[in-house]
């Protein structure tokens, strides 16, 4: 139970980086080309999948 | 974790790349769609503000003209507009004349698009009859068969029972008997605002006329204020400059053009509102204005004469409001902004060719699809007959379009136009596109038009020819 708990921290972190990344990137990306991103995805999607990996990470650790 | 790390960095990679290739659309072409019963979730998609909000419900069109931007990321130079719709039964009863056209926004300052014809019902319900004619684009009718096609009817080169509609023909047109005018009396017009185009009518003499503008607006002081004046000759432009204010507001500016062959010219001035024409002095014979004549405040009443009964009259001014009189018939204009649609019923035994309309108001804006003169004597008529509601389709015998019928699937229509973009506006929000259909004027919730999907392909310069033509524009810099 507990390695099962330790490894999906571990993947939650990574995904919790990843996302981060992938905020900043994109959202570069929206500010240097208008509705690059935007026109094909709403990145509050990312922005909640983010705070929820933030808060998992938060409670768990 | 390494797989996954790379299975994650490689999906964000795949998925910005993908992005880029439909954000730049490197090979000039991308199509955008906007089906009006699928929600975007995810993303916001490329249409924007459908509108104004009251005339669309939904994906119904219940006003005349809808608006809508396309937001592209980069110029292209054609557009492919293809729209699936369906019109209300109640406007199918309701209507003699179902014209729809969808276009793009190509002169900012006075709001002009360059319109295509989506459905036209009179040509629909033609479209059945044994003499019609398509070919490369074109609908031909001709009511008793008299030419083999549309080539040798163009060659006949008699147009006084045709109708035209969304086709540009280049015509030569000739004033029988016309002598230029040798008195020292010119034609005078004053106190006409805003932008205007009038046709005029030069042989053996030059087109020389003297025009005194005033720039109304007291706050402009500090910008530099112009204004357009443009000449065409047969549909091409053959004439353009730009004149500037001077510090007290005023502009002299006279348009003279020597050694120009004999036929009928285009004078164009592309002005703001603001922009008064104290006066247009010329020894020219003819003058006919296009479609409209603003009247200015200044003006103490006015005569003018029309080939059209039919008539949109708007006070800009409350001390303008009062009367017009119409063929000798009295309208009332008491409501400052309102747009008051006259239409005088001709007579028989009374066809007087012109329409006399005259009034002791001032600042009054009177437009039709027609021409307006200030005398009768100076009117000139070089347009050919275009297809409107006002069309007697009894008396026609030919009708030649550039108008692609539209397909029927179940209840729902499918038309495609080709829009040149080449000279259309970008603003920051993209291609400002319109659909007009003037039978919707009053509003009501029965009358629509549903539109089921728009699609726009766009086709411009691929990301090579762009990146070369940059590289040798540096080089020659």
């Amino acid at each position: 139970m507990k390695d099962l708990e330790n490894k999906s921290i571990k993947y939650i972190k990574e995904l919790f980086y990843f996302f981060s990344i992938a905020l900043g990137l994109l959202f570069l990306l929206e500010i240097i080309w208008p509705n690059f991103v935007l026109a094909y995805f709403n990145l509050n999607f990312l922005l909640l999948a983010w705070i929820l990996s933030c808060f998992y990470l938060i409670f768990k650790e | 974790m390494k797989k996954f790390r790379i299975f994650l960095y490689s999906f964000l990679f795949f998925a910005i790349v993908g992005l880029a290739f439909f954000y730049f659309a490197p090979f000039g072409k991308i199509t955008y769609r906007h089906a009006f019963s699928r929600q975007y979730f995810l993303g916001k998609g490329f249409f924007y503000k459908f509108g104004p909000s009251e005339r669309v419900i939904d994906n119904k069109i219940i006003g005349d003209p809808v608006y809508f931007y396309l937001n592209s990321p980069r110029n292209f130079f054609q557009a492919k507009l293809t729209m699936k719709y369906k019109i209300s039964p109640q406007v199918l009863e309701n209507n003699d004349f179902i014209n729809i056209e969808a276009g793009v926004l190509v002169d900012k300052e006075n709001w002009r698009y360059n319109l295509k014809p989506i459905f036209n019902n009179v040509l629909l319900n033609l479209s059945g009859d044994q003499n019609i004619q398509i070919s490369n684009g074109l609908f031909f009718y001709q009511k008793n068969n008299n030419f083999k096609n549309y080539q040798d009817f163009l060659d006949n080169n008699d147009f006084s029972s045709t109708v035209f509609y969304n086709y540009n023909l280049n015509y030569q047109y000739f004033l029988p008997n016309y002598q230029p005018n040798n008195s020292e009396q010119n034609l005078i017009i004053e106190n006409i605002r805003g932008s205007y185009s009038f046709y005029t009518y030069v042989k053996n003499e030059n087109l020389d006329i003297n025009f005194d503008f005033l720039d109304l607006d007291k706050n402009s002081q500090n910008d530099i204020k112009k204004l357009s004046i443009l000449v065409y000759f047969q549909d091409e432009l053959i004439f353009s400059e730009s004149g500037i204010f001077s510090d007290d507001n005023s502009l002299n500016y006279l348009l003279s053009l020597p050694g120009l062959p004999e036929g009928s010219y285009k004078v164009e001035i592309k002005a703001d509102d603001q922009v008064l024409t104290k006066k247009i002095d010329t020894k020219l014979n003819k003058l006919s204005f296009i479609n409209r004549v603003w009247f200015d405040q200044k003006n103490n009443g006015f005569e003018i004469f029309s080939n059209k009964n039919n008539f949109r009259v708007k006070a800009l001014e409350s001390s303008c409001l009062g009367e017009i009189e119409i063929n000798n018939k009295i309208f009332l204009i008491d409501k400052i902004f309102q747009q008051f649609n006259i239409e005088i019923s001709k007579e028989k035994k009374n066809l007087e060719p012109l329409t006399k309309i005259n009034s002791d108001s001032c600042g009054l804006l009177i437009e039709n699809n027609g021409l307006f003169s200030f005398s009768e004597n100076s009117f000139l008529d070089p347009t050919l007959n275009k297809l409107d509601q006002y069309t007697d389709i009894e008396n026609i015998d030919f009708i030649l379009a550039d108008f692609s019928l539209p397909q029927k699937i179940n209840d729902y229509y499918v038309s495609e136009i080709n829009i040149n973009l080449e000279g259309a506006v970008k603003e920051k929000d993209g291609y400002n596109f319109i659909i007009s259909a003037p039978f919707l004027k009053n509003i009501t919730e029965d009358q629509y038009i549903e539109i089921k999907e728009i699609k726009i392909e766009l086709v411009g310069k691929n990301l090579f020819t762009k990146i070369k033509e940059e590289i040798n524009e540096r080089f020659r810099k």
